[in-house]
């Protein structure tokens, strides 16, 4: 190894200059922190938004304005975050709606890994203009405590996470509840049970023998849409052999109905071990509708797509307008991505969540309702949170379009880019088409599953336990 | 003191290099960053404020680093041994598991052996890592099954082995999204209130600088290096090629493990696996990047796993604060491997090669390039 | 001779297969036709790498070519209005990286594995921020679906089939470089190339201008391949969207001893035994006797094994990944 030294001398110094150069030109920047939109929201106005976005059926009687001048919320995403058009993306809406409407601005921190989860909460708690740090996602638990632990003078709200009753109430039960720390989760099996009921009855409608669900990775959260939409399914069977006594025998004898296939077998179904790989949700849907599945339920955010395009290579070649086949959307109201083949979706509003955790911070009454509600909100079917209305579930309607579609334009107008399939009048006549050529009686039905869901008369099981699981899939299928 | 002496001279060629290749990296991402109308300026600022700009960020950077650390010096004494180990992704989920199984699940079933959990745990990650490179070794050794089909093929199964595990016999029954922690013993003490370090990286160092020394001072890493530089010669100085291959392979595999382990038993605040493996996934195939920048010198890799460490961490802090993707710091490590690929990066600036137009030649076509692109991004905003 | 043996020996044993799967109530149709999708890009990718290898480049980068790839296309579909005018820019995309990647391994002597890899990571980072940064939106673009590229049927008598042009091509371009490599002088070149450049240099033939030729046809295939991922098969792009393809093709490239025909065969068995783990694990009563998580890792164990049982060692050019030193 006989290097010129001179060639080695010459090398650094060259380095050196570049260095100094690009260290002289940030001396000379003086970065300075991203700018903050100060708008202190004025009270009228932070009411009337709240009547607007969320139903309130007891106008909420804040006592004090807003107390904070400078004020940012903070949304720290789970691995894959914004994109999804899904889980995360319903997050982050809801965020900018509050932003929005109360004038506030929005940091977004996305976890790139697991690792990121406390260095992201710590870094947005450190931010002195940050009162509220939302974390999306069930995973991000663990470091929701720890960090709202440390951080006892701000805010934190988990989406889907159960840091209260798990991880507060076993390991620090002396701070349960933990007074700045809301946990916020969705009663999904219910909704799924609606959207099972749906697919079912379209099978036995338009003599299909299943119906189908792609699911992400195998955790919790998922055994509460894959159990809810299977308990939906053998629900409607049986609503419709009270309903319909006669057509219930004739369907059986159909071979091809879902009346006929094997109890166990009528729901086709399996895990895909990613929320990202779009491939698997075409190659495990493609295999469901080659099963003549009359609807798959996306259960895994993205793999949405490769499920829509499964659709289309069926419907495309025969030039049809609308479905069966079906596809059944998630969290989202996705039924624009691909209008007249999304039967409906199961809403999740996680939206709903972050915006009513921000309104909470901003009229002063976060710790109150963390105390009251022993720090879990559960917002489903027919959930009231402080005489509001905070329904978190439901399955898609065409009024709920509109919203989604608004979306869309706004995108459309900030990019330049057509984002929105077709344009949104041509969306809404084709959804529109698509639901009235669905028997009134299927909707009905549905109608009446949420009905009694709603006044507790049907009891959706609601699995937490690998055990649990076992027992309802030894059932179910 | 001829090799010392060649050797500082070594570090610090390399080392500039590296400084050299990472001002490569980031003039053409600021170029990038520019081209679609954000600050570069500030994107920079706050990624090396976010990787070094405060002490406890820095301490967080350490921790990035310290798993990078143990899957680069893994992936460096296979590439010694002249083999391209992309396994050690695979070799890292097994050591995960073998953690939280030996540290998690068996000591928590027997108390008597949770003083000793954490040398448990962290044999159990090199067990598993060593045992999950057996396969592509001995299907090397005896098939002359190319390592790097076998090791893709081991990385997927691995992945869905791990999965599998996490989700069955190692599940957290109270908390089923994760597999079972390890006990309180197994895990590594935090350095600092406020960061995520942990003594763990003690651990990841001195087994770099191990590796480094076991390649360069014994007969064993003289033999792998040898079999590496020139199999044929090794087969003539009686060296056996396949035990060799064999041992690097196990040896390369415990390191990964370990790396995947210390995920396990030094990372807060969950001491286990997600049911989505997200905490582990990318550790491999980051550290091969590590190892590639450190010219695949185990002792390098410490340093150089900081710095992938430090952009990794720092990037978090363009999304919120400069609105540029954060996975740009990615793009910057892929820069700074490309640039290093070149030998003699320094050599270059003082020759008149073909290759010096070349590169101009191409600059100025990416630069057009871009440059149309731009002017598009322009019509669509107005 | 001994070579159609085997071919026909192997048809005959998937035509059985076939028979099996659909006594057991599973589509072979549906199957082929999945399979096909899904060699396409492995296909396209192995074939031309399996080339540029054969003249001692190896490009360890194809994964980031796909992704790179897969979203530029998209990107110039959009703007120019039509699929195929977006295929071809993920060609061209393609085309411009292998070349990269050729004057590297040539003139600049690179250390092709590195650069390779370099490669890998920079698209892994480049991806999401160019999603970012020209549409808006991150993680994912659905683009509308008139850009698409359309995937044909054809019907022959009862039975009509799903196929794209592409899966067609990427058929034909195996024999078509496998007589390429074989039957021409260009050929013998190549491989010259490979095994001993310092005798091709010597015998007048440019080492590093047949490299570099190499490196960009193989990286115009995959980025054919990549472009076809994102445009035919899925009509969207997200920032995984390989989701490690790249190193599914390089392993058909190895496994196949450099031979396109043989590269093309094993694209295809990965592509079958993965719409195959599929199909079995959504047919009802699976589950409960073997865990999914084992059905999903069909394709990797089923390449893995008929590497280690039927191809076993291999041999490579000798100058395979050697940059090459004019004195």
């Amino acid at each position: 190894m006989s290097k010129a030294p001179t060639s080695t001398i010459l090398a650094i110094a060259i380095v050196l200059i570049v260095v100094a150069g690009i260290a002289g030109y940030f001396v000379g920047q003086t970065a300075a922190p991203a700018a903050t939109v100060t708008v202190t929201a004025p009270l009228a106005t932070v009411t009337t938004t709240v009547v607007s976005t969320v139903t309130v059926t007891a106008t909420p009687a804040p006592t004090t304005p807003p107390p904070v001048a400078k004020f940012k919320i903070a949304v720290v995403s789970d691995i894959g975050g914004r994109g999804d058009l899904s889980f995360n993306d319903m997050a982050f809406k809801g965020a900018d709606e509050a932003a929005r409407d109360f004038g506030l601005e929005v940091l977004e921190f996305i976890s790139k890994t697991e690792a990121d989860y406390i260095p992201n909460l710590r870094t947005a708690a450190l931010d002195p203009n940050i009162k509220l740090i939302v974390g999306v996602g069930f995973l991000l638990s663990e470091a929701l405590v720890e960090v709202a632990l440390e951080f006892p003078n701000k805010y934190f709200a988990g989406i889907d996470t159960d840091c209260q009753e798990k991880i507060v109430k076993t390991k620090y039960p002396d701070k349960y509840p933990l007074p700045n720390l809301l946990d916020i989760k969705y009663e999904e099996h219910k909704g799924s049970a609606l959207v099972g009921a749906l697919g079912c009855l379209l099978a036995i409608h338009y003599n299909y023998p299943h119906i189908g669900a792609v699911l992400g990775i195998e955790i919790p959260v998922l055994w509460k849409f894959e159990i809810g939409y299977k308990w939906g399914c053998n629900w409607a069977v049986e609503w419709f052999r009270k309903n319909f006594p006669a057509e219930y025998e004739a369907k059986s004898r159909i071979a091809g109905n879902l009346l006929a296939t094997d109890p166990k077998s009528r729901v086709l179904w399996t895990y895909t071990g990613t929320f990202s790989d779009i491939t698997k949700g075409y190659l495990a849907a493609k295999e469901m509708y080659a099963k003549r599945a009359v609807a798959v339920y996306n259960i895994a955010g993205p793999l949405g797509l490769g499920i829509n395009q499964a659709v289309e290579e069926i419907v495309k070649p025969l030039g049809l307008t609308m479905g069966p086949p079906f596809w059944i959307g998630v969290d989202a109201n996705q039924d624009w991505i691909n209008p007249g083949f999304v039967v409906a979706s199961m809403m999740k509003r996680v939206d709903k969540g972050v915006y009513y955790a921000t309104y909470l911070v901003l009229i002063g009454k976060f710790e109150e309702v963390v105390r009251k509600y022993k720090g879990v909100l559960l917002l489903g079917i027919g959930t009231e949170i402080e005489g509001v209305l905070m329904e978190g579930i439901s399955v898609s309607t065409l009024a709920d379009l509109d919203e989604f579609i608004e979306m869309g334009v706004t995108a459309e107008k900030l990019l330049g880019k057509p984002v929105l399939p077709m344009p949104p009048a041509e969306i809404k006549r084709r959804v529109k088409e698509m639901r009235d050529s669905v028997p009134s009686w299927i909707w009905a039905a549905v109608a009446e599953l949420e009905r009694l869901i709603r006044e507790g008369e049907v009891q959706v099981p609601l699995p937490l336990t690998e055990d649990d699981v076992k027992y309802w899939r030894g059932i179910l299928g | 003191m001829r090799p010392l002496k060649s050797s500082v001279v070594g570090v610090l060629t390399r080392l500039v290099e590296a400084s050299l290749a990472l001002a490569i990296g980031l003039a053409i991402s600021a170029v990038l960053i520019a081209v679609y109308g954000y600050d570069p300026a500030r994107a920079f600022y706050w990624l090396f404020y976010g990787g070094f700009g405060t002490w406890s960020l820095l301490f967080d950077t350490l921790a990035y680093a310290t798993p990078l650390m143990l899957t680069g010096a893994a992936f460096a004494v296979c590439a010694s041994t002249g083999m391209f180990n992309i396994g050690v992704e695979g070799q890292a989920y097994m050591g995960a598991i073998g953690a939280v199984a030996l540290g998690g699940l068996l000591a928590s079933q027997l108390p008597e052996l949770a003083p000793a959990a954490l040398p448990l745990a962290l044999a159990g990650s090199a067990g598993l890592g060593a045992l999950w490179a057996l396969g592509p070794a001995v299907l090397k050794v005896l098939r002359g099954v190319h390592e790097v089909i076998s090791s893709i093929m081991f990385n997927w199964m691995a992945f869905y082995t791990a999965m599998y595990l996490v989700r069955g016999p190692l599940m957290n029954p109270a908390r089923p999204e994760m597999s079972i922690s390890v006990v309180p013993q197994a895990r590594f003490p935090v350095l600092f209130r406020g960061s995520i370090l942990t003594n763990s990286i003690y651990v990841a160092v001195a087994i770099s600088i191990l590796a480094y020394l076991v390649l360069r001072m014994t007969r064993l890493g003289f033999e792998m290096r040898l079999v590496g530089s020139n199999p044929d010669a090794a087969r003539y100085a009686g060296v056996s090629v396949s035990r060799t291959t064999l041992v690097a392979y196990l040896l390369s595999g415990a390191i990964a493990g370990l790396g995947g382990g210390l995920i396990v038993v030094g990372r807060p605040p969950v001491w286990s696996i997600y049911g989505t493996l997200g905490n582990v996934v990318n550790v491999g195939f980051d550290g091969i990047g590590v190892s590639m920048i450190a010219a695949n010198n185990p002792a390098a890799v410490v340093l150089s796993s900081i710095l992938i460490g430090g952009l990794w961490n720092g990037s978090r802090f363009m999304e919120p604060y400069a609105g540029v993707c954060s996975e740009l710091s990615r793009a910057v490590i892929g820069l700074i491997v490309l640039a290093l690929s070149v030998p003699g990066v320094l050599r270059m600036l003082r020759r008149r090669t073909v290759l010096e137009l070349t590169v101009a030649a191409l600059s100025a076509f990416v630069l057009r390039t871009f440059g149309v692109l731009r002017r598009g991004l322009g019509r669509w905003s107005s | 001779m001994r070579g159609l043996l085997r071919f026909s020996i192997a048809i005959t044993a998937f035509a059985a297969l076939l028979a099996v799967l659909s006594l057991v109530g599973l589509s072979p149709k549906s199957l082929m036709e999945a399979a096909l999708l899904a060699m396409t890009p492995l296909a396209l990718a192995a074939v031309g790498e399996s080339l540029n290898q054969k003249g001692g480049v190896v490009n360890i980068g194809i994964d980031g070519i796909f992704l790179i790839t897969a979203t530029v296309a998209v990107f110039g579909a959009e703007e120019f209005g039509s699929g195929y005018a977006g295929m071809l820019v993920g060609a061209c995309v393609g085309a411009f990286l292998g070349f990269v990647h050729g004057v590297l391994s040539t003139y600049a002597r690179a250390n092709q594995i590195v650069a390779g890899i370099g490669m890998n990571i920079f698209a892994y980072g480049f991806v999401p921020y160019f999603l970012m940064a020209a549409w808006g939106f991150p993680g994912i673009r659905v683009p509308p679906s008139w850009v698409l590229v359309p995937i044909r049927v054809v019907t022959v008598g009862e039975v009509s089939v799903r196929i794209s042009e592409f899966s067609v091509l990427a058929v034909l371009l195996a024999p078509l470089l496998h007589l390429l490599l074989y039957g021409t002088p260009v050929g013998l070149r190549i491989r010259a190339c490979g095994e001993s450049p310092e005798a091709a240099d010597v015998a007048g033939v440019s080492v590093y201008g047949i490299r570099i030729a190499l490196s960009t046809l193989g990286g115009a295939l995959a980025g054919l391949g990549g472009a076809f991922m994102s445009l035919a098969w899925f009509g969207g792009v997200v920032k995984e969207i390989s989701a490690g393809r790249g190193f599914i093709a390089l392993a058909c490239v190895v496994a196949s001893g450099l031979e396109p025909l043989l590269s093309l065969g094993f694209a295809f068995l990965f592509g079958f035994s993965e719409a195959l783990a599929y199909a079995v694990a959504v047919t009802p009563g699976v589950k409960e006797v073997v865990p999914y998580h084992l059905v999903l890792s069909i394709p990797y164990v089923v390449t893995l094994a008929i590497v280690a049982v039927f191809v076993g060692r291999r041999r490579f050019p000798r100058a395979l990944g050697q940059p090459y030193v004019k004195d």
